[in-house]
């Protein structure tokens, strides 16, 4: 396939390449302490793009999520591991974020998070079952946008769960949808959790959860959130955790940080980057011509590009 | 072309900008699906007619992508763009629309191209079509979606069932 006589689309794509890959470092996000606690940005809900519906790789997705300021996340692959275990061992070399090891558990009728499991978890078991072989295998059980029907098969296991997403994309799908998750949350005990749910669109960390915890370690992230030390802002104001934690985090100005997370992205490389890769893709586009767009009479061959 | 078109729409849709790290990337993840339209063409050239040798066949069968460029790109412009609210409620919409009106236009490109450039008969050429699509976009969903596959099926099961009651 040949791109005829426009030296410009090569160009501006090579722009475009240049000016996002300036761009493309972590912004800087110094370490959040106070009152004792080190606080953590999390993403327990991310896709990547191996047999999970993402369009980055493990090690792209750690990358982004760094670039996007995270200090956890689990990847969640629907009913495997492998992303998560290629993900932790490249953030181990890296120096990137701590990677739990994560799975979707994706079933006809709903979806169950896994986090720090030591192996996949069938999702040919009740969701009871599936639950119960999560904490046997040390990890805890987030009920994953409850929305919808979904939210109607946690019914019996409001109790055993331990975490629910209250901030979740779907909750600007739809406005029943964010009404839905917030009713979830009021009906079980569970610590609240913020997922992107990232797959190919947004970004990681879109919506996070912040965890209080005493160092940002996998072991102590775990302590962290097996005493619930976790605070979510929503988008509308609400907010969910601990009211002492709650007390902290507004201290800490990380409201107005969780709103932030929400707004269009980018700094002027990144704008710049954009607008010039769109233009490229929008010339490529106008310029093709398929050898069976021209009028030829049948049984003639068509000059071909 | 058609590889790098693909990596940078999904560059962009991914993280706001195209870098070099996520241009490699989304190209590694998004190798299977040129593979997987590469071998449906295959399949088709393979199996009747071959007036021309395979090669520039491949060159042009994909310069028929115009239709689906314009629908990816605009499709990276508004993920890229777009607050996540705003991308999160109206992407899935505006994604069902480009890609019908994708899909409507390029049946006719690729119509003709089997008719007219592979010189296969009226009904043959239609085969073609229908060939290379249930090839092609049953592999490219497989490789997305195989791990939720029962998932999958209960929410195509519901689509159906909403359209039909």
């Amino acid at each position: 396939m040949r791109v005829p006589g426009r030296v410009w689309i090569p160009l501006a794509l090579l722009a475009s390449l240049i000016a996002g890959t300036i761009a493309d470092r972590p912004e800087p996000s110094p370490a959040i302490q106070i009152g004792g606690y080190r606080v953590l940005s999390a993403d327990f809900h991310l896709h990547s793009g191996l047999w999970s519906g993402g369009t980055l790789t493990p090690w792209g997705l750690v990358l982004e999520a760094e670039r996007q300021g995270l200090d956890v996340i689990a990847l969640t692959a629907h009913n495997e591991t492998a992303d998560a275990r290629v993900a932790r061992a490249f953030s181990r070399i890296a120096g990137g974020p701590v990677v739990l090891i994560g799975e979707e558990v994706t079933s006809a009728t709903q979806d169950l998070i896994a986090i720090h499991i030591d192996s996949t978890i069938s999702p040919k078991l009740s969701l009871p079952d599936q639950i119960e072989e999560v904490h046997r295998q040390g990890g805890l059980a987030i009920a994953a946008h409850p929305v919808g029907r979904d939210r109607t098969q946690y019914a019996d296991v409001l109790q055993a769960i331990d975490g629910a997403e209250v901030c979740h994309p779907a909750q600007w799908e739809r406005d029943d949808w964010a009404a839905d998750l917030e009713q979830f949350k009021a009906s079980t005990p569970a610590m609240p959790i913020g997922s992107s749910d990232f797959h190919f669109m947004g970004h990681p960390g879109s919506c996070r959860t912040f965890v209080f915890a005493r160092d940002a370690t996998e072991p102590a992230v775990m302590v962290a959130l097996r005493e619930h030390h976790t605070v979510v802002y929503l988008p509308n104001g609400h907010v969910y955790g601990d009211p002492e934690l709650v007390k902290l985090a507004d201290a800490a100005g990380l409201q107005q940080r969780a709103q932030a997370y929400t707004r269009a992205r980018g700094s002027l490389l990144d704008w710049v980057s954009r607008v010039l890769a769109l233009l490229a893709l929008f010339g490529i586009a106008a310029s093709l011509r398929s050898p069976a767009s021209r009028r030829v009479p049948a049984g003639l061959e068509f000059p071909l590009p | 072309m058609y590889w790098l078109v693909l990596a940078c729409t999904a560059a962009l849709a991914a993280g706001g900008r195209l870098s070099l790290r996520l241009l490699l990337d989304t190209a590694v993840v998004l190798a299977p699906i040129v593979i997987f339209q590469c071998v449906a063409l295959a399949v088709v050239y393979w199996t009747g007619e071959r007036p021309l040798p395979f090669a520039p066949v491949v060159d042009g069968y994909f310069a028929g992508s115009g239709p689906w460029f314009f629908a990816l790109t605009v499709l990276a412009a508004f993920a890229s763009a777009a607050s996540p609210p705003v991308a999160s409620r109206w992407f899935a919409k505006l994604n069902a629309i480009l890609f019908l009106a994708a899909i409507v236009l390029s049946v006719r490109i690729d119509f003709r191209y089997y008719r007219y450039v592979l010189m296969r008969t009226t009904r043959r050429a239609i085969g073609d079509l229908v060939t290379y699509r249930a090839l092609a976009w049953s592999a490219t969903v497989l490789y997305f979606l195989f791990t939720a596959a029962e998932k999958s099926s209960q929410a195509v099961h519901d689509v159906v069932r909403a359209l039909t009651s």
